[in-house]
């Protein structure tokens, strides 16, 4: 399990080095002064897919032999009201979730507000969303059996 | 230089074969083996590739495997393209023009792996109206990237009237090196302004790349093109890789390393390889697929959920601040409450940590409600093709630029 902290390092100090934990740098890209990080992300991009399509054509295996799972998040009924909130948030505070905590360990403390922030409405929200899926179920199963 | 124009023969024998992959191996032998600065390498490229599918051109005029009329309309859009894209290349530093190149490099190997028996379909090309629309489209598109980079395109070309036009094999070939022929003209032009060409290396190359065509030509009807194609593929993935290599060393070259690791930022062609590179890490190690967000609320779990306990994404979060912390001291900055551009749109601290906490606070329901954040969707999700993934994520940036341009306008920054 130690494996998991260790590729969050990595993660943390990549995003760190890339610039991607730069206030400014997520300003500027959204001004469309400066579109480093643009470049960052479509660079991810199409090297993972390129990884992701040898993968699923030559079915390869994990180190530990088991075949690679990949598995395409499918559609929500709150993607568009989530997306739109998401990115307007990403604007605002000048980072997303991963590189909020990269910025907490950088030193930048103003940032413990924005990862205290995604943190309470993360379980809000989910605990929110699994009160609603609950309710929904029961409901399904007292219509479907016989009172 | 005699390296330099038995690999030029090379090239010939390449063009001549494929109807493409001229300036693909013709700017990393200038660059490389001959030693021409990476922008003369390309104006100068793209004068070899031209004369020399020029002359492959000559020797099939006879053969009727011309498509006249594709290839006049191709060349149309794509000269265009090229000729822009050659003026364009002026405002792109030289690392980033050859990344790009790096990149075309693969997507064309990708695109020829890709191909199927392409020599059984018929050519059905006069029937469709859409055929136009799409040929000066493509052509546009394959042009631009080819001025600015110096390829003459034709891995691109060759993919682009098989597919689209379901030209024979053959056929493509020959009508795309009447498209590079001309393409490599107007590309050329586009440079010529700003560039000296090395007349001493280029004509005695481009002399041994023609021989080598017309071998490739006298050649194509011998040799099964399908595991030729294959091979041809592998051979410019690996070409693209020593290339990227290579530019890392030039990278760590230009700057002391332990600055260019640890204190510059890396440009944005790296930092994407590396987080594609722990991406793929995470993958084939622990056959985990990277995403930040969930996480959030499994550490908000961890007091009473079991499964929270469980899951590696709390370490993965606790490893992502650490890896901050690192970078951090590394570069030797020192902690503060500083948060660049912010601190000038709002005044005091406790407004700053509002707005910080607020916008936390919609952030975490948004990626919540939608499924994903910038790692899980934007990266990951967009990389495995998934159509939420690729809703959410323009989502994300639609709302994101909207946000800013307003702040922009109303908010006096």
């Amino acid at each position: 399990m130690n494996r998991m902290l260790t590729f969050g390092v990595l993660f943390g100090f990549v995003l760190s080095r890339a610039g991607a934990t730069d206030y400014d740098a997520i300003f500027q890209m959204f001004a469309l002064r400066q579109l480093h990080l643009v470049g960052v992300i479509a660079t991810a991009i199409v090297c993972s897919s390129f990884v992701f399509w040898l993968i699923r054509r030559h079915s390869l295996k994990t180190i530990t032999g088991e075949p690679v799972v990949l598995a395409p998040k499918g559609m929500k009924p709150g993607l568009v009201l989530g997306g739109l909130m998401f990115g307007a948030a990403w604007a605002l505070s000048g980072t997303c979730p991963g590189t909020a905590l990269a910025q907490l360990g950088e030193g930048k403390f103003a940032a413990l507000a924005t990862v205290a922030g995604i943190a309470l409405s993360s379980a809000l929200t989910e605990a929110w969303l699994a009160r609603a899926e609950s309710r929904r179920v029961m409901s399904a199963s007292s219509r479907t059996t016989p009172a | 230089m005699l390296l330099g124009l038995f690999l030029a023969l090379l090239v010939g024998l390449a063009l001549g074969l494929f109807g493409g992959g001229g300036s693909i191996l013709a700017v990393p032998i200038l660059t490389y083996v001959v030693g021409v600065p990476p922008k003369t390498a390309l104006a100068a490229s793209l004068l070899i590739v031209g004369i020399t599918s020029a002359v492959a051109l000559a020797t099939r005029v006879k053969s009727g495997l011309i498509e006249l009329r594709a290839g006049l309309g191709f060349s149309l859009a794509a000269m265009l393209g090229a000729y822009a894209g050659g003026h364009l290349s002026r405002f792109v530093p030289e690392t980033g023009l050859l990344f790009g190149f790096d990149v075309v490099m693969s997507f064309t190997a990708l695109a020829m792996l890709r191909g199927r028996s392409t020599s059984k379909r018929s050519s059905g090309l006069s029937a469709r109206g859409l055929f136009k629309v799409n040929i000066a489209l493509y052509g546009l598109g394959v042009g631009l990237v080819s001025g600015m980079v110096g390829a003459g395109g034709g891995f691109l070309i060759v993919p682009a009237l098989v597919l689209i036009g379901r030209m024979p094999m053959q056929r493509a070939v020959a009508t795309s090196l009447l498209v590079i022929t001309l393409q490599s003209g107007a590309g050329f032009l586009g440079h010529y302004a700003d560039v000296d060409v090395p007349w001493a290396i280029v004509l005695p190359m481009a002399l041994c790349a023609a021989l080598g065509s017309v071998l490739g030509s006298k050649l194509l009807g011998r040799v099964n093109p399908q595991s030729l194609q294959r091979g041809f593929a592998w051979f410019v993935l690996a070409t693209a890789v020593v290339m990227i290599v290579h530019q890392a060393e030039l990278l760590l070259a230009t700057s002391a390393w332990y600055d260019a690791v640890f204190v510059i930022r890396w440009p944005w062609w790296l930092g994407g390889l590396a987080i594609a590179l722990v991406v793929l890490g995470l993958l084939f190690t622990t056959n985990t697929q990277l995403g930040v967000s969930t996480g959030y609320g499994e550490v908000c779990r961890l007091g009473f959920d079991s499964s929270a306990r469980r899951s590696w994404r709390p370490r993965f979060l606790l490893g992502i601040a650490l890896g901050g912390l690192l970078a951090s001291i590394a570069a030797g900055h020192a902690p503060s409450w500083a948060m660049g551009s912010l601190d000038t749109l709002v005044s005091t601290p406790a407004s700053k940590l509002s707005l910080l906490f607020g916008s936390g606070l919609l952030m975490g329901t948004g990626a919540r409600l939608a499924g994903g954040c910038t790692s899980g969707h934007g990266i990951v999700g967009m990389a495995l093709g998934s159509r939420a993934s690729i809703l959410a994520t323009s989502l994300f940036m639609l709302a994101g630029l909207l946000t800013t341009q307003a702040l922009l306008h109303y908010g006096g920054l």
